[in-house]
């Protein structure tokens, strides 16, 4: 895999040629794209939005958004998500509006995790079509037929608990998850903004 | 193009409702035990039987599991025995004698299985229904074509009303079977998922050889395993407590109209489809319907339905219900998994329904936790096995990962 980030363009490129996804919109700090996923036979219309480093110039400060995963939604059709199905099911359930409840494709800080030096069209969009399958089987069977893990450490899957055991054995260094890893994000991002203010600040001075 | 989940779900229905191949060789096997049976030194029939050879549904290969409470597998078969014409004059006669002599006397193989229907004789194992119908040639029109004869029609109870009924089901069988569809793409890998059920039915039953490999076995048409679900599709219909006096319509009917009537495009779901609607409209009518034998007119293949008094009710019940089915198959073909099955499971019973999704998981590997599935991001599908359709060369096996979960928090 190549480890040079991928352009948004080269990026819409691969997705075109590759894939159902087309670009709907490209922001200075986010880009959008949209596409048809069919696991078995029902159709889902998908959104993937991909966040960009960027940094806004105020009168008193800099506002520096560092890059965050991409947000993944189901736009069509409602799932009709309950904090339970959220949970079994892996969506970050939004409180809000369940509609939005972006998918958790793979685990923030073990394992795998997307970056941009990796084409959306071989990763992200065969994660999607995996998910949205496990899905139709999980409304059927109630399992989840992907390797999983959760936030509060329940429903493990047999795989990660043999990768943790083995990491054990090897007396390495364990990763600490925060409970609300999200929240762990959003202060990391004040906490940037808030050096880069003083860093600024010393700078003008 | 992908293999498409409805399209492999129905095959798996279907194929646990087909008669097993070692099964069939079974059938094979206790026909011809019967035929030697009837030539016995101190039977009715001895050097009267010329011929005796199958009808109706496994002469086309359509033979479906019966329903029964217990869900165990049995099937019926249907023979034709022809007779020398001097055992008897009256139907009741050419009945009686084949019925004397399969049953036999007390003790014998078949005394105690054997039972005679208004016109066939039936010998009764645990996992089989064996019909034979006695046949007589006589008139010049029956010498002239091939294996067209009578047929007796005599309840024991009424026999004033026996009669002789007009028969070539075997040039009827030839007709169905040169007008199926030869899709090769189809049977080829259809016979491989026949093949793994016979494989597991094998499992089941030890005493049962393996079948030789049979060429017209391997090649069944994709319009002829769509027959069979519009046949599995009726039999749960019928078995409605409302319906219990009413008669099926005879599936010979459903089998000639299924093969003249045929798409052949190798998709299982758009067979059913096409055929549920032609035969639909063909009983949408507010005129009583008669169906003949296309290579004997004679034989009026419809007969003995419609009942007389109900006629054009019983027609239009037929037609509704098969509307119905094409509705359903189409609408199924843009639904979830889930609301697939509860669909399928009205349609073709919920045994059948759960045992066909299970075999689709493991065919498919989707009932593992397993991150290697390939899936074909050019059309966003999971790459299916594909026993209907050849698998993609579009597929991508994507880096593993772990799924996880939380709350939005942005």
């Amino acid at each position: 895999m190549d480890l040079t980030r991928i352009s948004i363009e080269e990026q819409t490129r691969r997705l075109h040629r590759e894939t159902t996804f087309r670009l709907v919109s490209d922001l200075p700090w986010k880009t959008t794209w949209k596409g048809e996923i069919t696991p078995f036979d029902r159709d889902y219309t998908i959104s993937i939005t991909l966040y960009h480093s960027h940094r806004i110039n105020l009168k008193n400060g800099i506002i520096v958004n560092p890059p965050r995963n991409p947000r993944v939604i189901v736009e069509h059709p409602d799932l009709k998500l309950t904090v339970q199905d959220s949970l079994d099911a892996h969506f970050y359930f939004n409180r809000e509006n369940p509609r939005l409840s972006p998918l958790c494709l793979y685990h923030p800080v073990e394992g795998l995790q997307w970056s941009d030096d990796m084409p959306m069209s071989e990763t992200l969009v065969p994660w999607i079509i995996q998910h949205l399958g496990a899905y139709e089987i999980w409304q059927d069977t109630g399992t989840w037929n992907l390797p999983e893990k959760h936030p509060d450490g329940s429903k493990d899957s047999e795989e990660t608990e043999k990768d943790e055991k083995k990491e054990k054995s090897k007396d390495t260094k364990k990763t600490i998850i925060p409970k609300n890893h999200s929240l762990f994000y959003t202060a990391s991002r004040i906490a940037i903004v808030e050096i880069l203010f003083q860093y600024e600040q010393s700078q003008t001075t | 193009m992908t293999a498409n989940t409805t399209d492999e779900l129905l095959s798996d229905i279907s194929a646990r409702i087909q008669l097993p191949p070692s099964m069939h060789n079974v059938a094979v096997e206790r026909y011809g035990t019967v035929a030697k049976y009837l030539e016995r030194e101190n039977s009715p029939l001895k050097d009267k039987v010329i011929e005796i050879y199958t009808q109706g549904s496994i002469a086309i290969g359509a033979t479906i599991k019966s329903m029964n409470d217990k869900d165990d597998d049995l099937y019926d078969i249907d023979l034709i025995a022809e007779i020398d014409p001097s055992v008897g004059n009256t139907p009741d006669d050419f009945l009686d004698a084949l019925y004397r002599s399969i049953k036999g006397e007390r003790g014998s193989r078949y005394y105690d299985c054997t039972e005679r229907q208004t016109r066939c004789v039936t010998i009764q194992y645990k996992d089989m229904h064996v019909d034979i119908t006695p046949m007589i040639r006589v008139s010049h029109e029956h010498q002239t074509i091939a294996r067209a004869g009578k047929i007796s029609h005599a309840d024991p109870q009424k026999l004033q009303e026996q009669d002789f009924v007009e028969n070539n089901s075997a040039g009827l069988s030839a007709h169905i079977n040169e007008s199926m569809p030869d899709v090769q793409a189809f049977s080829k890998r259809y016979a491989v998922l026949t093949e793994q059920y016979d494989h597991r039915f094998l499992e089941k039953r030890a005493e049962i050889q393996p079948a030789p490999e049979q060429e017209d076995l391997a090649s069944k048409s994709v319009t002829t395993v769509a027959l069979q679900l519009i046949k599995r599709y009726m039999q749960i219909a019928w078995s409605a407590p409302d319906r219990k006096d009413f008669r099926k319509p005879p599936t010979v009917v459903l089998s000639l109209l299924a093969a003249e009537n045929a798409l052949g495009n190798g998709s299982l779901a758009d067979e059913v489809i096409h055929l549920s609607k032609r035969i639909a409209e063909t009983f949408d009518s507010n005129q009583p319907l008669t169906v003949c034998n296309p290579t004997y007119p004679k034989d009026i293949l419809t007969d003995r339905w419609p009942e007389q008094d109900r006629l054009v009710e019983d027609q239009k019940m037929l037609s509704d219900d098969l509307y119905a089915l094409a509705r359903d198959i189409e609408l199924i073909s843009q639904l979830s998994l889930k609301d697939k099955k509860d669909i399928l499971t009205k349609l073709f019973g919920e045994k059948l329904t759960e045992r066909a999704y299970e075999n689709f998981y493991e065919r498919n590997n989707l009932n593992t936790k397993q991150d290697t599935r390939a899936v074909v991001p050019k059309t966003g599908a999971i790459a299916l096995v594909g026993i209907t359709k050849p698998s993609n060369s579009n597929e991508v096996t994507p880096p593993k990962k772990t799924s996880w979960g939380g709350f939005d928090e942005d």
